[in-house]
């Protein structure tokens, strides 16, 4: 479980190292139509999913790593984290749109069934930290109904380049800001989204505007896992 | 690849041959234009065809977006359900007609993010917004007259993003014996028009958020012998502000089956509605008769206000009413009660003022019923309207397919209302 948790965190680093740091030269263009509909299908597209796995790095003066899955039909996401310096577990995640849910206990991976026990719950606040934006935006990104193309394509939104995530082919746009529509981000940072020909998100930064700390999170299709939820409850 | 167009290269087929169609002055337009015979592309055919003309469409997945603005031509389907428009959950319109006259038929539209086929005089040369969609800032009434007659028939629309078929700031139409699913608002809508002269008969909504929604749509509308079943919600009648010709009224609904609106392969209502036969928000002078209304957990009729206007002289006569939550609920709130409602037959109503005087022809206001006085019920998660089950095959259009229909008339032959009992509870069920 730990091999496996930490070939993920590696998958995630080089696409990182590759994709999340645009030169501010980089050219920018507006979206085609192609292109918006595309990006306006994003958070639908989760949704069809139904479950994505994650792996998030949230930089910052401890940088931490979350290996695990939302499920976009409840808004759930479950996870284990580390340190992404030392691969030392800081335990498990649990959150929906408004909750989250903490067990401290080290862990070898983010086990299922989650353990029953052990889980401290409090009001999900994403302007806490860079951490609980980040799982506040990821838990948001799936939505039953589209963005209109249209809009898109007239606002701040723009293309910035072609890439490859895990060898599929996408195009990485910019989303736009919140002001001019409403974009799929939850909070004002920009999201950057890599997205396949099927609008399909592989790979999202969340920059914060400035040089601040940022979020890099990659998005994959594997087994469905049943998510625990115990945003609800309160334990010792 | 035969007849199955795909993406990309259709797109570039289409711009190749709309260059070499429009040089010779439009003296080649001609009267059938077979596809793919004749033209590769829906939208290449409707560069070739005269108005008044025939676009034969063959068998085949055509992924486009196909807009017709050639007045009084038809767009037919050889098979019904083998002449597939498919949004591919990408793009937007599957038929979107925007000049008078048009009739489609006869064919498929599955997986548009927005509409299968939109109806509408509201389109500025590019692009129609409508209801529903961000950014749509309203229908100006003067600068966009409504469209003038139109025949949407033997249309299957399945998985759009918001209505399976719909027709708004439009007059002088029809939309029948087609079928809708998967509609992530609803499957079938008619919006903004009075004197509308619409006949809506014969169609089959399931397994969208609501099945049929009228929202300003007032006048000689007729919703007649339709199986509004398994839905979230049967069908709505309600009149909106964000919407031109407040409030809604004068709408006949006879003869329809609305029952077991409890589908949990279906996308969510937005106001998360589920178990509802019809709703009625600030609609007025509707008649609601022999219709059978059954199955609806929650209630079988809801009567409210929509902001400051009120629910008035709504008439339920000669209904079947069986196995709802309650079948008539008037939860209109204090700043707009429901007045000169009435209802006759067998029914379980609520508040009871309403049931004690179920037809008060002095127009008294009535203090409405609390919402909570409506059985809760577990509501199911929505699914995304993508991933709802394709429906069964529909029956296709009977008849010579490749005769040049006569231009449609200028005013709708409306069937006798009197003719529609109330229908069986197996009333257009698959066979």
């Amino acid at each position: 479980m730990k091999r496996r948790a930490v070939g993920v965190l590696i998958a995630a680093s080089i696409l990182v190292t590759s994709g999340c740091s645009p030169a501010p030269t980089t050219t920018e263009e507006p979206l085609t139509q192609q292109q918006a509909e595309r990006l306006a299908i994003v958070r639908l597209q989760n949704l069809t999913a139904g479950q994505r796995e994650i792996t998030v790095e949230v930089d910052g003066e401890q940088a931490v790593t979350l290996t695990g899955w939302v499920d976009y039909e409840r808004h759930v996401g479950y996870g284990a984290v580390t340190d992404t310096e030392t691969g030392a577990s800081l335990g498990l995640v649990n959150w929906t749109l408004g909750a989250i849910a903490v067990r401290e206990q080290a862990v070898d991976g983010p086990e299922l069934p989650a353990p029953a026990d052990g889980w401290a719950a409090a009001a999900l606040d994403p302007s806490v930290s860079a951490f609980t934006a980040a799982l506040a935006i990821i838990v948001n990104l799936g939505s039953d109904r589209p963005e209109n193309p249209q809009l898109l394509a007239q606002s701040d939104a723009r293309w910035l380049r072609t890439d490859t995530v895990e060898n599929m082919a996408v195009d990485v746009m910019r989303g736009p800001s919140p002001a001019t529509t409403n974009s799929p981000s939850a909070t004002p940072s920009r999201l950057v989204y890599w997205v396949n020909a099927k609008g399909l998100l592989l790979a999202l930064d969340v920059g914060t505007g400035g040089t601040a700390d940022a979020t890099h999170a990659l998005f994959t299709d594997g087994e469905l896992v049943e998510l625990p939820d115990f945003t609800a409850q309160t334990d010792g | 690849m035969g007849n199955r167009l795909r993406g990309r290269a259709v797109l570039l087929l289409a711009v190749g041959l709309l260059v070499a169609g429009c040089s010779p002055a439009g003296s080649t337009l001609k009267e059938v234009v077979a596809v793919p015979a004749d033209a590769p592309t829906i939208t290449a055919a409707l560069q070739l065809v005269q108005p008044g003309g025939l676009v034969l469409v063959s068998p085949g997945v055509y992924t486009e977006s196909v807009i017709i603005d050639v007045e009084d031509v038809t767009l037919r389907g050889t098979d019904r359900n083998g002449v597939i428009i498919d949004g591919e959950g990408l793009r937007p319109q599957g038929v979107l007609v925007v000049a008078n006259g048009v009739t489609v038929e006869n064919l498929t539209v599955r997986s548009h993010t927005f509409n299968g086929v939109l109806v509408t005089g509201l389109y500025d040369g590019t692009n129609a917004e409508a209801h529903g969609v961000d950014g749509y800032n309203g229908l100006d009434t003067e600068k966009f007259p409504p469209l003038q007659r139109f025949d949407i028939n033997h249309v299957t629309a399945y998985n759009n993003g918001l209505y399976g078929i719909y027709a708004f700031d439009s007059q002088h139409g029809s939309i029948t014996d087609s079928y809708a699913s998967g509609s992530a608002d609803s499957g079938f809508y008619v919006g903004q028009c009075q004197e509308c002269d619409i006949l809506v008969q014969g169609n089959i909504a399931e397994n969208n958020a609501i099945g049929f929604e009228n929202a300003n749509a007032s006048d000689s509308l007729y919703i007649l012998g339709n199986r509004w079943s398994s839905n979230r919600v049967g069908m709505t009648l309600i009149s909106n502000y964000q919407e031109a010709f407040v409030p809604q009224r004068a709408t006949v609904v006879a003869g329809n089956l609305i029952s077991d609106n409890m589908s949990a392969e279906s996308p969510t209502q937005a106001d998360g509605g589920f178990g509802i036969g019809l709703g009625i928000a600030g609609g007025q002078q509707n008649q609601v008769l022999n219709n059978r209304i059954a199955g609806n957990a929650r209630a079988g009729v809801i009567l409210n206000n929509s902001e400051d206007i009120s629910a008035i002289g709504n008439a339920f006569t000669g209904n079947q009413f069986a196995d709802n939550g309650l079948d008539i609920i008037d939860t209109s709130a204090a700043r707009a009660p429901s007045s000169a409602t009435c209802i006759s037959g067998l029914a379980v109503i609520l508040p009871a003022a309403l049931a004690a005087t179920p037809c008060d022809p002095t127009g008294a206001a009535v203090a409405g019923e609390n919402p909570s006085a409506l059985p809760l019920l577990d509501v199911p998660a929505g699914m995304s309207f993508l991933k709802i089950p394709a429906p069964p095959a529909q029956p296709s259009k009977t008849g010579a397919l490749d005769t040049v229909p006569p231009r449609l008339p200028g005013a709708v032959t409306m069937p006798d209302v009197a003719s529609f009992g109330v229908p069986a509870a197996d009333f257009l069920a698959a066979p």
